[in-house]
């Protein structure tokens, strides 16, 4: 297994001013291998958002380092990008849906042409080949938190960071998503790092799950999950080793 | 739905339609003086022989010259500098105290000083105009850039974007309904302005020939050329907001998806 992503005693405070810290990230250290799905679960407000802003090298941490591919990360690496929670926010309401993943490519030294081809396959294998010049805004929730992952992973970066990109929409879409990102994780093999507040969806969709503590946020877990893949909604979901895990889970945050 | 505004549409016109008729009867009864208000079919008479020996349409040439260019130039100003302002929080720390001082200041205040370094003419009528026109563009500039999302500024980043690229790609046109706010506001003050100016020192221009008339007895003239200054704020106004909604089509669905 060949690691991409190291967390080293990362740690973050808030200072406002000498007598207002607020410590939202305690010594927090893991390591990601190649291809793996891996969630953040932990109670709400407990700094996981936080976490994930410092690995993605959008807010500095306060004391140890992050690693990506053995380089120390100092702002937005290229081998990491970012998904939001809130797509309505971070989808470009005056760019078409092609135009939102054109933005992806347009940092890159390709020629238009084929910045246009790289685009259009993503919109076609995220079923989002007739919605090209359609605005986000024109689409449903679901679909647009699926531009903005098929944005994501045209950016071809190595490692996906998600932050709770599913909390805003209802269940059944929610479902439909989740399955719909175990499929692409699939056909493209990138590592996955996903915060979420909801147990059974980080298990269901991961690797490992690692547990996070009430704020400051220590690590409680590295839990491996061992469920056949590929998951489906009704079966994985019953089986005995997912509701152990559960339990293990839900015991392990509401007794700190 | 377009059924229904095109109906009040027409509402609105057949409205103007009346007001006008009771000023013409009110005229013809003597019950209005008509030697300060002539009755409408004597002004409307003025404005055909005054665009007939194009003596009004040199004046409004004149005034539309003025007000487009110093529009153009108080809107960049006040772009570039709130712009600047919005962006970096220190330069406008800096000129806090000076702008906060100078924007109160009423544009037409400055008359004199202009007088003295430009003498009577364009460029007085200019640069009055564009001081009046830079201020509320420049606010709104400001907060338009202020209010940038930070989940827009972050995606930027996260693709990997340098400072200069999120300014241009999302900085840019996510303040644009603010800026177009800004410049809307700026176009009623460049016409008024610009009269306003034309009659305190300027010997042409359709703020002149208002006072000229006004001063000359010229009283349908007059009042001919208060209609033509009507008549060509709503003009200039339907110019922008034909554009303004070109611009920002998908603001509109933006924000309706928001409600």
């Amino acid at each position: 297994m060949i690691s991409v992503l190291k967390v080293l005693n990362l740690s973050k405070e808030y200072r406002k001013n000498c007598r207002n810290c607020v410590l939202a990230v305690n010594d927090i250290s893991f390591e990601a291998y190649q291809g793996e799905f891996i969630s953040i679960v932990g109670p709400s407000g407990c700094g996981k958002t936080t976490l994930l802003m410092c690995i993605a090298g959008l807010i500095k941490p306060s004391a140890g380092r992050v690693l990506v591919d053995g380089d120390i990360v100092n702002g937005p690496p290229r081998q990491m990008v970012m998904i939001f929670q809130n797509y309505v926010n971070s989808l470009f309401p005056w760019r078409t849906v092609l135009g939102n993943i054109l933005f992806a490519l347009e940092n890159r030294s390709i020629p238009h042409r084929k910045q246009l081809e790289i685009a259009d396959e993503f919109l076609k294998r995220l079923g989002l080949g007739d919605f090209a010049v359609h605005y986000p805004w024109e689409l449903s929730g679901g679909m647009q938190q699926r531009v903005a992952i098929a944005r994501g992973l045209a950016y071809g970066s190595e490692v996906i960071l998600m932050d709770e990109p599913f909390a805003s929409v209802d269940a059944q879409t929610r479902a439909d998503l989740e399955d719909f990102l175990l499929s692409v994780w699939n056909t493209y093999v990138k590592t996955i790092l996903f915060v979420t507040h909801d147990i059974d969806e980080a298990i269901y969709l991961s690797d490992r799950v690692i547990v996070l503590s009430q704020r400051p946020s220590r690590m409680l877990a590295d839990i491996t999950v061992n469920l056949n893949r590929p998951r489906d909604q009704i079966k994985t979901k019953g089986d005995k080793d997912f509701i152990q895990i559960r339990n293990r889970i839900y015991e392990m945050i509401r007794s700190r | 739905m377009t059924y229904q505004i095109e109906k009040s549409k027409i509402s609105g016109f057949v409205l103007v339609a009346l007001l006008l008729l009771c000023w013409e009867i009110g005229c013809r009864t003597s019950w209005i003086d008509s030697n300060f208000l002539p009755p409408v079919s004597l002004i409307g008479l003025a404005i055909i022989q005054l665009v007939a020996s194009m003596e009004i349409v040199e004046q409004v040439l004149i005034t539309l010259r003025r007000v487009l260019v110093g529009y153009a130039l108080g809107a960049t100003v006040g772009y570039v500098l709130g712009f600047v302002c919005g962006y970096l929080p220190r330069v406008y720390h800096l000129l806090e105290v000076t702008i906060e001082w100078l924007r109160p200041m009423p544009s037409v205040a400055l008359i004199p000083i202009g007088i003295l370094f430009l003498g009577l003419g364009d460029s007085l009528n200019i640069f009055v105009i564009a001081w009046a026109c830079s201020w509320p563009v420049f606010v709104n500039t400001m907060d338009g850039v202020r209010c940038t999302d930070q989940v827009l500024l972050n995606t930027g980043r996260t693709f990997g974007f340098d400072a200069w690229a999120v300014v241009r790609k999302i900085i840019v046109p996510s303040s644009l309904p603010y800026v177009f706010s800004g410049l809307r506001i700026s176009l009623g003050i460049a016409i008024a302005v610009g009269v306003i100016t034309e009659m305190v020192a300027s010997g042409a221009g359709l703020g002149a020939f208002i006072l000229n008339t006004s001063l000359s007895f010229r009283v349908p003239e007059m009042y001919a050329g208060i209609f033509t200054v009507g008549l060509f704020g709503y003009a200039l106004n339907k110019i922008f907001l034909f554009v303004e909604g070109k611009t920002l089509r998908w603001q509109k669905g933006f924000l309706a998806q928001a409600k």
